[in-house]
Order: C-alpha cells, then sequence, then structure tokens
C-alpha cells in the first residue's frame, strides 16, 4: 500500500482550482464589462433610444469572455471526471490550474477593458453615430485579449 | 405614431433576443453535440482531442453569431434612425 508519488491523493485539488477559477475570474470580468458598459447605455438611452441595438454590442462581448471560461471549465472537468482519483497525476493537476488561471485572468483583463471602452464608446456615440466602428474595433481588440488566453489554456490541456 | 413607435420597439427587442439566444444557445449545443460526434460518432477521435475539437467548434460557431449581430446592428439601426429624426 505504498501510494504512488505522482499519483498521491491532493493532485485533483489543483485541477478543480483550475476549473473554478477559469469561471470565476471569467465571470467576474464579464460581469464588470456588462456593469460599466451598462451604465453607459442607461445613460445614453435617455436621450438617444434609437441606439440601444448598436449600444447592446458592449454587453454581448462581455457575455462571451464568461463562455471563453465557461469552455475551459468543462474541459477540465471532464478531464477530472474521465481520469478519477486512481488515473489523475499532479502534473495533470498543475497543467489544469495553469490552464484555468490563464484563461481567467486573460477573461479578467478583457472583461474591465470591454467594459471602460463600452461605456465612453456608448455615451460618445450618442453625440457621434460616426464612432460606432471604432467603438466595435477597440472592442474587438479587448476581446482577443480573452481569446489568447482561451487559446493558451487549451494548449496546456492538451500537452496533458 | 404611438402604434408604430410601440411596434419598432417590439421589433427591436424581438432582434436582439433572438441574437442573445443564438449567442448564448448555439455554442453550447455546438460544442456538446460536437464533442460527442467526434468521439462516439463517425470519426472516434481521443477523449482529449475531441474535446479541443469540440471546443474550437464552438468559439467558431459564437464569433459567427456575435458576427451575425454586429453585422445587423450597423445595418438595421442605421436604417431606422432616418424615420426618427425625420418625425422630430
Amino acid at each position: 500500500m505504498v501510494a504512488d508519488e505522482k499519483i498521491p491523493i491532493y493532485a485533483p485539488f489543483f485541477g478543480v482550482m483550475g476549473a473554478a477559477s477559469a469561471i470565476i475570474f471569467s465571470a467576474l470580468g464579464a460581469a464588470y464589462g456588462t456593469a460599466k458598459s451598462g451604465t453607459g447605455i442607461a445613460a445614453m438611452a435617455v436621450m438617444r433610444p434609437e441606439l440601444i441595438m448598436k449600444s447592446i454590442i458592449p454587453v454581448v462581448m462581455a457575455g462571451i469572455i464568461a463562455i471563453y471560461g465557461l469552455v475551459v471549465a468543462v474541459l477540465i472537468a471532464g478531464d477530472l471526471a474521465a481520469s478519477g482519483t486512481e488515473k489523475y497525476t499532479l502534473f495533470k493537476g498543475f497543467i489544469h490550474l495553469g490552464a484555468g488561471l490563464a484563461v481567467g485572468f486573460s477573461g479578467l483583463a478583457a472583461g474591465f477593458a470591454i467594459g471602460i471602452v463600452g461605456d465612453a464608446g456608448v455615451r460618445g456615440q450618442a453625440q457621434q453615430p460616426r464612432l460606432f466602428v471604432g467603438m466595435i474595433l477597440i472592442l474587438i481588440f479587448a476581446e482577443v485579449l480573452g481569446l489568447y488566453g482561451l487559446i493558451v489554456a487549451i494548449y496546456l490541456y492538451t500537452s496533458s | 405614431m404611438m402604434v408604430q413607435k410601440e411596434q419598432s420597439e417590439l421589433s427591436i427587442f424581438k432582434v436582439v433576443l433572438m441574437h442573445c439566444i443564438y449567442i448564448i444557445a448555439f455554442p453550447v449545443i455546438a460544442f456538446f453535440l460536437s464533442k460527442f460526434l467526434l468521439s462516439n460518432g463517425i470519426f472516434g477521435l481521443s477523449a482529449v482531442a475531441s474535446n479541443v475539437y469540440a471546443a474550437g467548434i464552438a468559439i467558431l460557431v459564437l464569433h459567427v453569431a456575435l458576427g451575425a449581430f454586429i453585422y445587423k446592428a450597423y445595418t438595421d439601426s442605421s436604417g431606422s434612425t432616418k424615420p426618427q429624426s425625420k418625425a422630430d
């Protein structure tokens, strides 16, 4: 009854923390982005309600950040459930923790960026509608930050 | 005038709701459907490979849905602003 050094009983702890941090930090970023751009939309729509359709875009983009975290969390949770406590190595746990933190903190950063850009962009769009194209471009560049985190997380996940 | 305004409000709400459902539901459906198809169906890939491809497909579907929404917002709202400014 010698416990394998590479498969300790606490190995899944790191994987579980990775899955949790993936969705927690992504949801934190998405919530901040939604709330911050939501205040901008609420202030703008009082005078220009016809622009609501265009102004919803930062909110949708913030929601997508949370889907990145969800995908990685589901991937990690699936691997945890498939391998069980017998086959789940410590290395796998560390990899999963790294993947979760990568997508989580990237999503947090992207959510902050989307919130601030969405707030200012939506308010400015009410005064100058041509700002829309610029706002979309800046939002896409903010969104891509979260996508980079997702790519790194999936790359890490495959190397386990 | 009032009825027409209400009508357009409802149609905008319908469009936004439809696109939000697309953006939220389609990637989740695509993920699990493609995962099932890739691991159990015709392709028979390993667990990790099918998971990764399913995630890629889900993200692809997500961005197509987002692009459709941005296109719709860009083309629709610019058309609906004209009557509004005319009425004012």
